[in-house]
């Protein structure tokens, strides 16, 4: 591939780094802390295509044929514009607590008469670990739905650098008729006792719900 | 092992009219206004979760990968405009056997994943560094440095052990390929070196931002075409290989080594992520851990694309099994004397 094409296609790399890096795409794929390395290395990458007017126009300066692959990302992110991770991921594996740095200082006791926000996978870690401190309070969780036979779970994945690494943490809800599947809600309950108490367990630990209310997905779709 | 082999005008083709380039542009734009009715088209032929879920996470790959990109490309450039040959000298032992743990030790400042290290890898070489030297840079930079050791104590708590054994493994691979190079160089005439493209265009060498530039061009191309196809095995393998299969030969000692050796080679995480994902394979143990935590930052299909694309193709063939059986072979030792 020869330079003034190799200048079209970092200007086009660069436009969807810039893209994902100034809108809300960029928490499909990864941490916030990336935002801003994404979107100096766009602007790094459009400046770079941008020195190809300075170029003597008698240099060939051919690339690899490799560089053709890069229009590849390009048009999958403007074609397909790939959606946060969800059910289908889930599916394949779940709750592996041990996968989560569970940090102990995070643990304090719950407040008593009021409903605690928490993420799904740091219930998941407290049932598993810290069990007691769960007793006869009220967690509210947000995630999607996904089912496995008459179940109905609220699941969330963790990523930790990119959705490449994401993995499924999920509760099963009782007392709730089921939601579509991929259907984000956010479900108020209270655990019940004995389930999911430990790290090795192989059911999920389940809240009796309260509240089940549909939601738009959040911002930042990965806990 | 003196002189790094240069082929100066290896890919450039012979010249071509300017009409030869023309097709090129069009081709391009072409691709990209055809992706606008495309969307409109394929619309919900795309929903497959199969499809999405593919497309995310090769997305992901590829976005996670442009700025510590981009950062390499940028060091290899100021690599190239500062650093002179003179400076090197004075810098590395003369004797290239010492100046290997020399770099080994210098890849523990270079806090970024690996994608950032194949470019400065490259733009060291040109500038008269010792190829093994190189390559041992190479192979610890993106394994020993603090961001990595920082996620891998987090990951693996309260598990200093385990930090200590991928610290002492991965640096124990990097140094004794770099010997293996050093060694053997002129003693085993079939060992490929790598191939250095060098920029040899007259106007790129004028000033030192002409040949930040020049160099920033000639570097970023490659690597990133290349690391876009090994994104795409992984993405691949990603989707279509559940770590359940993987877990299922968890118990059998030596297979869940290579299992796990080979895992790491084509899932391609990110060095700074792949402690998570190894503490939560629970079913295999330490040892075979600790395979999948230096053999992947050391080698994976990411990796072996881009160096293909940066060296050569016929010094990957060779280097690419070469370090993957050292970091098997270092990384099982290892753990079975600390672990």
């Amino acid at each position: 591939m020869k330079r003034p094409a190799q200048a079209l296609v970092l200007t086009a790399l660069g436009g969807v780094a810039l893209r994902v890096g100034v809108t809300d795409e960029y928490a499909r794929y990864v941490n916030e802390w990336m935002r801003w390395p994404l979107v100096a290395s766009g602007l790094l990458l459009v400046a770079l295509a941008f020195t190809v007017v300075f170029e003597k126009q008698d240099d060939d300066h051919a690339t690899t044929p490799a560089a053709w692959a890069l229009l590849i990302p390009v048009v999958i992110a403007f074609v397909v514009q790939p959606p946060a991770l969800g059910s289908y991921v889930a599916e394949r594996g779940v709750n592996n607590v041990e996968s989560v740095s569970y940090d102990k200082a995070a643990i304090a006791p719950l407040p008593d008469g009021e409903t605690s926000d928490m993420l799904v996978y740091e219930f998941v870690a407290l049932a598993a670990t810290y069990g007691d401190l769960l007793v006869d309070h009220d967690v509210r969780m947000t995630g999607f739905v996904t089912r496995q036979g008459d179940d109905w779970f609220v699941t969330r994945l963790t990523m930790r650098c990119c959705a490449a690494d994401a993995s499924a943490f999920r509760v099963r809800v009782e007392g709730a008729e089921s939601p579509p599947v991929d259907q984000w809600v956010q479900v108020t309950g209270r655990w019940i006792e004995g389930t999911g108490d430990s790290p090795d367990a192989v059911e999920p630990p389940a809240v009796t719900a309260t509240d089940v209310t549909p939601v738009d997905e959040p911002r930042r779709p990965y806990e | 092992m003196t002189t790094p082999t240069v082929t100066s005008t290896a890919t450039t083709p012979p010249r071509r009219g300017p009409s030869r380039a023309g097709w090129q542009v069009w081709a391009v734009l072409g691709t990209l206004l055809a992706a606008v009715p495309a969307q409109a088209l394929l619309g919900t032929r795309l929903d497959s979760p199969v499809f999405q879920t593919w497309s995310t996470v090769f997305l992901a790959i590829v976005v996670q990968s442009i700025p510590f990109l981009v950062l390499g490309v940028l060091l290899s450039g100021l690599i190239s405009a500062l650093l002179s040959e003179r400076l090197v000298a004075r810098m590395l032992p003369k004797n290239a056997a010492l100046a290997v743990p020399i770099a080994g030790i210098a890849g523990i400042g270079l806090p970024t994943c690996e994608c950032a290290a194949v470019p400065v890898a490259g733009g060291l070489a040109r500038r008269g560094v010792p190829p093994a030297v190189a390559l041992t840079f190479l192979l610890a930079a993106p394994a020993v440095n603090p961001a990595v050791i920082v996620s891998t104590a987090v990951a693996f708590q309260g598990r200093a052990d385990m930090v200590v054994a991928r610290f002492v493994a991965s640096m124990l691979v990097a140094v004794l390929i770099g010997w293996i190079y050093v060694g053997l160089a002129q003693r085993v005439p079939a060992l490929q070196m790598p191939r250095l493209r060098a920029i040899v265009h007259g106007h790129d060498g004028e000033t030192k931002i002409g040949r930040f530039v020049g160099a920033a061009w000639h570097d970023l191309l490659p690597a990133a075409g290349f690391l876009v196809i090994g994104a795409l095995i992984a993405a691949s393998i990603n989707v279509l290989v559940p770590l359940r299969i993987v877990e299922a030969v968890g118990g059998q000692v030596v297979v869940s080594i290579l299992v796990l050796a080979a895992f790491a080679f084509v899932v391609a995480l990110c060095s700074e992520a792949d402690a998570f994902i190894a503490v939560s394979l629970t079913a295999f143990s330490d040892t075979a851990k600790l395979v999948f935590l230096v053999v992947g930052p050391a080698m994976d299909v990411k990796l072996a694309a881009m160096e293909a694309g940066q060296f050569g193709r016929r010094f990957a063939t060779q280097f690419v099994p070469l370090v993957l059986v050292v970091a098997t072979t270092v990384a099982s030792l290892v753990g079975w004397v600390l672990l």
